[in-house]
């Protein structure tokens, strides 16, 4: 093989990569010449990364539903909307979720120690339950939790369209209603489930009868007293906020944030016996 | 293999794995986490015929085969991965001497240290980490922070001053230190841009990262060697190797603390973790720096997996890091007791990657003895850039591209590959700090 640029010529001596010898100081001629090759490198390096910037600034993101999500988008930056059908805030921590569902699928958006920041940018519009909305960012998938977006920032959340509740009916709910929130105006009926840990409570208003289901807790939250007596005689007129859920298949009922006194109220109470 | 018994199957894969992972780690410049991601992608494709608990052996035995048998191409064919820059040089030196074989034994005894040092470690893992990563997680921006001003700081002028003016004195003197921050910078920044908006397609988000680390390690690398004329010299295969207990033993030190250090923090190297070790301990020696070498690879590349598995009330999901936890993280999660599990499979193929060590450094120099080397580099040249266009396309070989340019500054400059890491170092510290979108912000990449 030959020395060509590796052995200097004056004293010849080893030199290597050394394009002057450091042991007599005459230079050495490179078949390759590494003076070129650093050059191209450095130049290579700032031009190709402004290029690279560059391109990542006009780059789309992709839009994706949900139920496109796969194993290999893991890490993928990529917008996906729907609407919020779960919202969580935790401001002990600082931190909020929500669950996205676009119609393909569930998606929980999760940030963390962020809640000031986000509460901050949006103020007053701090996204709902029921809100269209779009979020940017990188898709973490695990085998545990399932997909899921970190938000750091409130420029990667945009609120699409503001949900408005509406008045529903009760015959008009079926399972493409899952997870929306309505307002209904319906009477307590007979049979009234009780035990230790709920009420399942049969709502009918003039086109058909849903149970309405709370938890011991949620109906303890209830801060009306009046309201809680309400709901546990028969043929009180009640207005509360809904939302549709399912249990083993069946439809029914949930109050939305049943500690809020707008969200269930009397309209008319009859009196037990 | 329905009615296979969970020891059956779990043998049998920890054996494809580290079959697996020599094959692979053969091939100059190709690194087991580009090859792992190939290996789930077709994992998930079968995952319906194949039993679920050998995913976990597969790939662990896959990472300790690579940990032992990398040290051939980077002893014989002088590729190394960032992770060993440091061990090279020792080992660079005998292979010129001849000495070569002794070199590839030396770092896997090395590395069979490590298989032991991560038996002898457990009740650290269990007693102690736990706890250090409570008190270090808050902090963990700090930590990054100090480890990356040390890697700049600690880096020493390699030019001797010659020159007939002034300025090419300074410029002689001094070019590989700007070159290292020039390094760093430069991959910081990309590391910004790709962390926070990249370009590659997202179909292959799970590989989004693989085109910047073949760029700024890996071709550098092939093209280094490729522009090489040296020859090698005859190898002489020994019969023994001259070992004093205590060598092995401050080898497990220095190698333990290097190894500890990149399994445990983020985006940290063995390569890093070696240099603030070999400060730290400041023992010296050629037989010292290769058998360390070998104790920190295992240490680092399967440690880090390992702790995965270290599930504590205190550590509920784990401690592990790194790319083969990031990988697997859709398709994998470990349960509570899997970890002595895990180890049986890690000693198992450890002993049986020794083995297949000596055997494939025997075969590695009847090839050198047979065949020009550059031959191999150009198909890992063709390898590389035909792999990385196809799974991520031209955006891919396009970010290769820069971070060729990025890696190829150290190689040209003499200054540390280590900087390289800034390409992850930077936006993680940033991130943990909660500086991350606002330096994005800034840059117009939200």
């Amino acid at each position: 093989m030959s020395k060509d640029g590796i052995i200097c010529k004056s004293c010849g001596r080893f030199v290597g990569a050394y394009e002057r010898c450091p042991h007599c100081q005459a230079k050495i001629m490179k078949t390759v010449s590494l003076r070129l090759v650093k050059r191209i490198v450095m130049v290579g390096a700032v031009l190709g990364l402004g290029a690279l910037y560059v391109a990542a600034k006009v780059k789309e993101v992709p839009k994706m539903d949900v139920g496109e999500i796969q194993m290999n988008h893991n890490m993928a930056l990529v917008d996906v909307s729907g609407k919020i059908v779960a919202l969580r805030r935790q401001p002990d921590r600082n931190a909020f979720d929500f669950t996205l569902s676009d119609g393909t699928g569930q998606l929980k958006v999760l940030a963390f120690n962020r809640l000031n920041h986000f509460e901050r940018a949006f103020g007053d519009d701090f996204p709902k339950l029921g809100d269209e909305v779009m979020v940017r960012g990188n898709l973490a998938i695990s085998e545990k939790f399932g997909a899921s977006i970190f938000l750091s920032n409130p420029k990667r959340l945009k609120i699409l369209q503001r949900y408005l509740v509406t008045e529903e009916k009760i015959g008009q709910i079926g399972r493409q209603d899952l997870n929306m929130v309505y307002r209904f105006t319906a009477q307590v009926q007979d049979d009234i489930f009780q035990n230790d840990m709920l009420r399942s409570i049969p709502m009918r208003d003039d086109t058909g009868t849903l149970p309405l289901v709370l938890f011991k807790t949620e109906f303890e939250a209830i801060p009306t007293k009046s309201v809680r007596d309400a709901l546990v005689t028969t043929g009180s007129s009640l207005r509360f906020l809904g939302r549709v859920s399912e249990y083993k298949g069946k439809l029914q009922l949930k109050v939305v944030n049943p500690g809020k006194a707008e969200n269930i109220e009397v309209l008319d109470r009859r009196e037990e016996g | 293999m329905d009615g296979w018994s969970p020891f059956v199957l779990v043998t049998l894969f920890t054996v494809l794995g580290t079959l697996t992972g020599t094959v692979v780690s053969l091939f100059p410049s190709l690194h087991v986490y580009n090859v792992a991601g190939i290996a789930l992608l077709l994992w998930t494709y079968i995952q319906n015929h194949l039993p679920e608990v050998a995913l976990a052996p597969y790939f662990i035995s896959l990472v300790v085969a690579f940990s032992f048998i990398n040290t051939i191409p980077m002893t014989f064919y002088g590729a190394p991965d960032e992770s060993a820059t440091a061990v090279i040089l020792p080992g660079t030196n005998y292979l010129m001497q001849g000495r070569g074989y002794e070199a590839a034994v030396l770092s896997g005894v090395g590395s069979l240290i490590g298989v032991v040092m991560l038996v002898v470690l457990t009740p650290f893992f269990f007693q102690v980490m736990p706890a250090v990563h409570q008190l270090l997680s808050p902090n963990m921006a700090w930590v990054l922070l100090l480890v990356m001003a040390y890697m700049l700081m600690s880096e020493w002028p390699k030019g001797c001053g010659f020159g007939r003016t002034p300025w090419e004195k300074f410029q002689n003197s001094w070019q590989n230190l700007f070159a290292g921050i020039a390094t760093f910078a430069l991959a910081g920044f990309m590391g910004i841009i790709i962390t926070t908006r990249s370009i590659i397609t997202h179909e292959m988000g799970f590989q989004n990262i693989a085109p910047v680390f073949i760029g700024l390690f890996a071709i550098p690398s092939i093209i280094q060697n490729l522009l090489s004329r040296e020859e090698i010299p005859e190898q002489h295969i020994c019969e023994e190797v001259a070992l004093e207990p205590r060598e092995m033993g401050k080898a497990a030190y220095q190698g333990s603390i290097a190894g500890l250090i990149a399994a445990y923090l983020p985006a940290v190297t063995a390569g890093i973790g070696g240099i603030i070790a070999g400060h730290a301990t400041a023992l010296r020696g050629d037989v010292l720096f290769i058998m360390s070498g070998g104790v920190a690879k295992v240490l680092y590349y399967v440690g880090a997996f390992l702790m995965l598995f270290i599930i504590t009330p205190t550590s509920p999901n784990g401690l592990g890091k790194g790319g083969l936890n990031v990988m697997l993280k859709p398709i994998f999660s470990p349960q509570p007791g899997e970890f002595g599990l895990m180890l049986a499979v890690i000693f198992f193929s450890g002993c049986l990657s020794f083995l297949l060590l000596l055997f494939c450094a025997r075969r590695a120099l009847f090839f050198l003895r047979n065949f020009d080397y550059h031959s191999m580099y150009w198909l890992a040249l063709v390898v590389m850039v035909g792999g990385v266009s196809a799974f991520t396309g031209p955006e891919g070989l396009f970010v290769m591209a820069v971070a060729t340019c990025i890696g190829s500054i150290p190689v040209f400059f003499h200054s540390r590959r280590s900087n390289c890491m800034a390409v992850l170092l930077v936006p993680i510290c940033l991130n943990m700090a909660g500086l991350g979108d606002t330096v994005a912000n800034w840059l117009g990449l939200m």
